[in-house]
């Protein structure tokens, strides 16, 4: 496998991306099946399922599998389809497209066919009445996954997938003791009337935070207000991905609860961390003293918004042309002691209405594109993260 | 009467039964279903007493604090969570334009605390 296509190969780009293209059901499925049965997706953390025998099952609706991902008891992490090899019921069943939990293995409840954590079939009732079933044959079905740095990845293409190491194109490096610090605090989620694209361009970029987040985050403009100058943003380019460092205001002013409980517990999103010592290599690369946090774009479908004590995470999966799940997970460092967590709950409580914000805003967009008023947005390089992305797709569309 | 808190938080006893709930979901329906100046009330009365409920909390672990501590921690989390409206100056609860609650889909982590 070679380099992974860049986007941008042709002359530099003016910022203008079509709009006449992006609802059609040609374009969508080419989409599926060029960009996403070849890219690699994250479901979680290794945070997530700390100890042998922890898992969780993660429902993908573009790809309509539901995902069992288990730390077995040889702390190996594997996934397999949640499908039982007799019927095909569901083996764990999910509420929201979401479970978790710890066992010894798993059982399928319509006759009661069990499992071991590493997938293989365990019991088998009345196995003797069945004609040439071999139970070492008849594991769950496996998922190519990978980890990478603390963070869990699969693929569901046919074949083989594309070497991790150079899909991440230099992206890899520099992250240790980061994620696996972490703990993940709050899952929310949205099954939006939107185009998948229009989900994830709202997470790709800081420059709508001004406006759209006036009033869940009023002090991110500082003293001059939304009226100054931005800040020339800090960013690295990786192959297909793409991370773009945000400015934090220098005169930030927390409000008064933000200000005791980041006191109390660590200091999390939206105040800015001046103490940079405990961040790894690859997180603010260029050490930025007024330094807010990375969005971390990855191709072609998620974010992961590195900050100083905590991460979120923002996966956009396609349902159909037309609707798509937004899936936000939110980590923040292990907390030590109630004011820890105290501090956490500040933090997902405000996330909650900012979220609400995006969620909102995306199915405007929507509206507004299907009723044709518009040939093509225009971008500006604080988006070079979305025009990028309908570059590269336009590149692999036509490949 | 019994109290409900730990001693000591006998100024925080009115709100116990009315705001010692549990996970992301009912707090944020309490946050936008509350008249706003009971928000405000809540606020004014929690915002000066978080050392101290802070200092005394931070003494039991934190995956199994015995009911009074529990109920007090939870007093202090729905209060976390549900402050912003107030600290950051709203007019109410609710921002127009925002997706309803009730399409938000909580799962894992903001249920179980």
């Amino acid at each position: 496998m070679g380099a992974p296509p860049m986007g941008f190969g042709g002359p530099p780009p003016d910022g203008k991306v079509s709009l006449r293209d992006k609802l059609t059901p040609e374009y969508h499925d080419a989409v599926i099946e060029k960009v996403f049965r070849r890219s690699w997706f994250m479901l979680g953390m290794l945070t997530d399922i700390p100890d042998a025998g922890s898992y969780f099952v993660y429902d993908v609706p573009t790809f309509k599998t539901s995902v069992l991902v288990v730390r077995g008891a040889d702390g190996a992490v594997r996934a397999f389809h949640n499908v039982c090899r007799h019927r095909g019921k569901k083996v764990v069943q999910t509420q929201c497209a979401w479970a978790e939990g710890k066992a010894n293995g798993f059982t399928c409840w319509l006759h009661g066919w069990s499992y071991n954590l590493d997938g293989g079939l365990k019991f088998v009732p009345a196995e003797r009445t069945f004609v040439g079933l071999n139970k070492s044959e008849m594991g769950l079905k496996p998922i190519v996954t990978e980890v990478w740095a603390g963070l869990i990845l699969c693929y569901f293409g046919e074949g083989e997938p594309p070497d991790l190491k150079t899909y991440l194109a230099g992206l890899h490096d520099g992250f240790d003791n980061y994620y696996t610090d972490m703990e993940r605090i709050a899952t929310f989620a949205g099954d939006m009337r939107n185009n998948w694209a229009f989900g994830i361009d709202s997470f790709s970029e800081g420059y709508h935070v001004l406006a759209l987040h006036r009033n869940t985050q009023p002090e991110v403009p500082g003293a001059q207000g939304r009226s100054a100058p931005p800040p020339p943003p800090m960013i690295d380019i990786f192959g297909p991905h793409i991370c773009v460092g945000g400015a934090a205001s220098p005169d930030y002013q927390s409000a008064p609860v933000e200000r005791a409980l980041f006191r109390l517990g660590r200091k999390l999103t939206p105040a800015p961390e001046t103490d940079h010592s405990m961040l790894p290599p690859a997180v603010n690369r260029g050490r930025h003293p007024s330094w807010f946090f990375d969005v971390v774009t990855m191709f072609p479908n998620f974010s992961i918004l590195n900050g100083p004590h905590w991460v979120s995470t923002v996966m956009v999966w396609p349902i159909d042309v037309d609707h798509c799940r937004v899936i936000t997970t939110h980590y923040a460092r292990k907390a030590r002691h109630a004011g820890d967590r105290l501090a956490q709950a500040y933090m997902r409580g405000v996330l909650v209405s900012v979220t609400r914000e995006d969620f909102g805003a995306m199915e405007e967009v929507q509206e507004g594109v299907e009723s044709g008023a518009l040939d093509h947005m225009h971008l500006s390089m604080l988006e070079m993260a979305l025009t990028k992305r309908y570059a590269l797709i336009e590149e692999l569309i036509k490949s | 009467m019994t109290s409900l808190l730990p001693p000591g938080f006998a100024d925080l006893e009115r709100f116990a039964p009315e705001w010692c709930f549990k996970g992301q979901p009912a707090r944020m329906k309490k946050m936008v279903s509350t008249d706003f100046a009971a928000l405000t009330d809540f606020y004014q009365v929690m915002l000066p007493r978080l050392d101290a409920v802070v200092e005394h909390l931070n003494a039991f672990p934190l995956d199994d604090m015995p009911p009074a501590q529990q109920r007090l921690m939870d007093l202090a989390l729905t209060f976390a969570e549900t402050a912003h409206p107030v600290d950051l100056k709203w007019a109410g609860a609710e921002q127009p334009g925002v997706l309803p609650l009730e399409r938000m889909h909580f799962s894992g982590a903001s249920l179980a605390w």
